[in-house]
């Protein structure tokens, strides 16, 4: 198992937000969690990723590192991120001053730092970083900008997706990939996600929208309402969804 | 202490292109000599350059009077001219008479307690660069620069302090039409300085100018534009990064004298511990001047509780027809930012250390 959730329970503010929330997730698994707004969708994103706003006021998380489970709340956000976890931004941050090359170069020999890897020379790296970005049509002047700075929100998304690549994660949780996205963006977002996944890891989608999952197949899919899980399945709870809406729960 | 430079003793025989082995070489041959002769002061300024040649960023460099001695051997780059100019002449007092919307302090400041200062011509035609290295060992020094029509000039100046006393020096540029300059100025942690820059533009010239400084203990960076002629364009940069008790003051004057010129200054700093930094922009738009262009902005990230930064942009219009912007902003890191790079495998101190340089970045 890579990970698992086991009865979480956060708060924020001292505002209940995840309810008992329990979820595992093997390698080689695509999991689709959706619901409605203000269920926690995010939040359990963000505390796996390590935020420092959560409290968790009960529960655990374990995560697989050298085959062995591991207590998550023990790391630091960037020795997760070390540790092949990767958090794709609902709203991906600006940092105006740190180009995407920087950003994408510091956190990779950060990674390869933690795994006893040799690190990339600077101009072998870039142009590993330029291929993936012509992959996912990103156009090679986006590299050497601010990161995210002016970009749309669909090239945003795109960016977290040439992170993704080149930082090459065990599990990514990619919150709400898809919003704001047209078709097009949708398709090469889509692209880039099923370019990554493979059997030695896991993806999360947290959305909203059938649409993603039709490019996307999930192998399960979840529905998160009140902090809890609560029901599991596979693609026919999207259909459901869709014509249904989250009443039915 | 009073060191004069006109007593410098050139050998004549020595090439005067100053390279930090050949500043070795010459102090300790004994020919760069202030005062002629080998005095407590003369031991302590050879210990001080050669300090300097361990200190500089600079691999080929002049200092103000080594390039006076490098042109009167005929040994300065094509292009280059020099020559001295009394305070109490003509050409100086003309400047003096055209800076009339300035304060009565700058002038005073820009006559400085020199008596003559070194000119340097750039010639019609000419595009290259200069590094000066400008060693701060008395009050008043400085030079005059002016760049004939179309010439164009990269010029990189760094300061370095002699001594613990606050000494002052004062630069004058001149841009003739179409010429353009560029100008980063350098500024370390042991400079205890007040600068003065009075830059004449004509018309299209072009000025670019940067400061860099880390963590002095105090600099004052006084700095007039005036733009004479149409389509002048000054662009003024400052990155300050200072720490400890750093003290940085910034007081620009921008005169827009004529239609269509435009200027532009972003002024940041990036305080720790106790630094103070002030920044005073004055813009005049003189009523003749339509179409002029101006911003000001100023920044300062605050990552103490104890540091202090005055911002004063300032504007005085005397006519409608211009653009003219101006700002000040203050903030400290920002958690989202933070978080982002930490949730990319940087730990909290190398994140950090990004965003903080990030922000000083142009």
């Amino acid at each position: 198992m890579l990970l698992n959730v086991k009865n979480l329970k956060a708060q924020i503010d001292g505002k209940q937000i995840l309810k008992g929330l329990s979820l595992q997730i093997n390698a080689g698994e695509v999991h689709a969690i959706m619901g409605p707004n203000g269920s926690g969708k995010s939040s359990l994103s963000k505390i796996i990723s390590g935020h420092a706003g959560y409290e968790v006021t009960e529960g655990e998380i374990e995560y697989e590192i050298n085959f062995k489970m591991k207590n998550l709340f023990e790391l630091e956000p960037h020795e997760r991120a070390q540790e092949g976890i990767f958090l794709g931004f609902q709203y991906p941050v600006e940092v105006p001053g740190v180009t995407n090359m920087m950003l994408l170069f510091e956190s990779y020999n950060a990674i390869m730092l933690r795994q006893g890897v040799e690190p990339m020379a600077q101009d072998e790296f870039n142009k590993v970083v330029q291929q993936k970005a012509e992959f996912l049509g990103i156009k090679e002047d986006y590299l050497y900008r601010g990161v995210n700075v002016g970009f749309s929100g669909g090239e945003k998304k795109r960016n977290e997706i040439l992170q993704l690549l080149v930082l090459n994660p065990r599990l990514a949780f990619l919150d709400e990939i898809d919003s704001g996205l047209d078709i097009d963006a949708l398709k090469v977002v889509s692209k880039g996600v099923n370019f990554f996944k493979n059997k030695n890891n896991a993806v999360v989608l947290v959305t909203h929208y059938q649409r993603l999952l039709d490019y996307i197949k999930p192998d399960f899919v979840h529905v998160l309402s009140d902090g809890q899980i609560k029901v599991s399945g596979g693609m026919e709870l999207v259909h459901k969804l869709e014509k249904q809406g989250y009443d039915w729960l | 202490m009073n060191l004069n430079f006109s007593n410098l003793v050139p050998n004549q025989q020595e090439s005067f292109k100053y390279t930090p082995t050949l500043i070795k070489q010459v102090i300790e041959k004994g020919h760069f000599t202030p005062l002629g002769q080998q005095t407590d002061e003369y031991f302590k300024y050879q210990h001080f350059m050669n300090s300097l040649v361990e200190q500089t960023s600079f691999k080929d460099f002049y200092t103000p009077e080594q390039f006076w001695m490098a042109f009167e051997n005929q040994d300065l780059p094509k292009g280059f001219q020099a020559s001295w100019v009394l305070k109490d002449s003509v050409f100086c007092k003309d400047k003096l008479k055209r800076a009339f919307c300035w304060p009565e302090s700058l002038k005073n400041f820009l006559l400085g307690n020199c008596d003559k200062i070194l000119k340097i011509n750039v010639q019609s035609g000419f595009v290259g660069d200069l590094s000066l290295l400008m060693p701060l060992i008395g009050s008043g020094q400085g030079f005059i620069l002016e760049l004939e029509p179309g010439a164009k000039l990269s010029l990189k100046l760094e300061y370095a302090q002699f001594g613990k006393e606050l000494f002052g020096s004062s630069l004058w540029v001149n841009l003739a039409p179409d010429s353009e300059l560029n100008f980063l100025e350098t500024v370390r942690g042991d400079v205890f300085s007040a600068r003065g820059l009075w830059v004449d533009l004509e018309q299209g010239a072009r000025f670019f100018h940067e400061i860099k400084a880390q963590g002095p203990k105090y600099f004052r960076n006084q700095l007039g534009v005036m733009l004479l002629g149409q389509n002048a364009q000054a662009h003024l940069k400052g990155a300050f990064d200072q720490q400890a008790t750093s003290f940085c003051e910034n007081e620009t004057w921008i005169g827009h004298q004529v239609p269509r010129a435009y200027s532009n200054q972003e002024y940041r700093a990036l305080l720790k511990d106790e630094a103070q930094f002030v920044f005073k922009g004055h813009v005049k738009i003189e009523p003749d001047a339509v179409e002029s262009q101006t911003h000001q902005l100023a920044k300062a990230l605050f990552l103490s509780p104890h540091v202090t930064a005055n911002l004063k942009p300032y504007l005085d219009i005397e006519c409608d027809d211009v653009i003219a912007t101006h700002g000040a902003a203050i903030s400290q890191l920002q958690e989202q930012e933070l978080f982002y790079l930490q949730s990319r495998g940087l730990n909290e101190q190398k994140a950090k250390a990004l965003l903080e340089s990030a922000f000083l970045e142009f």
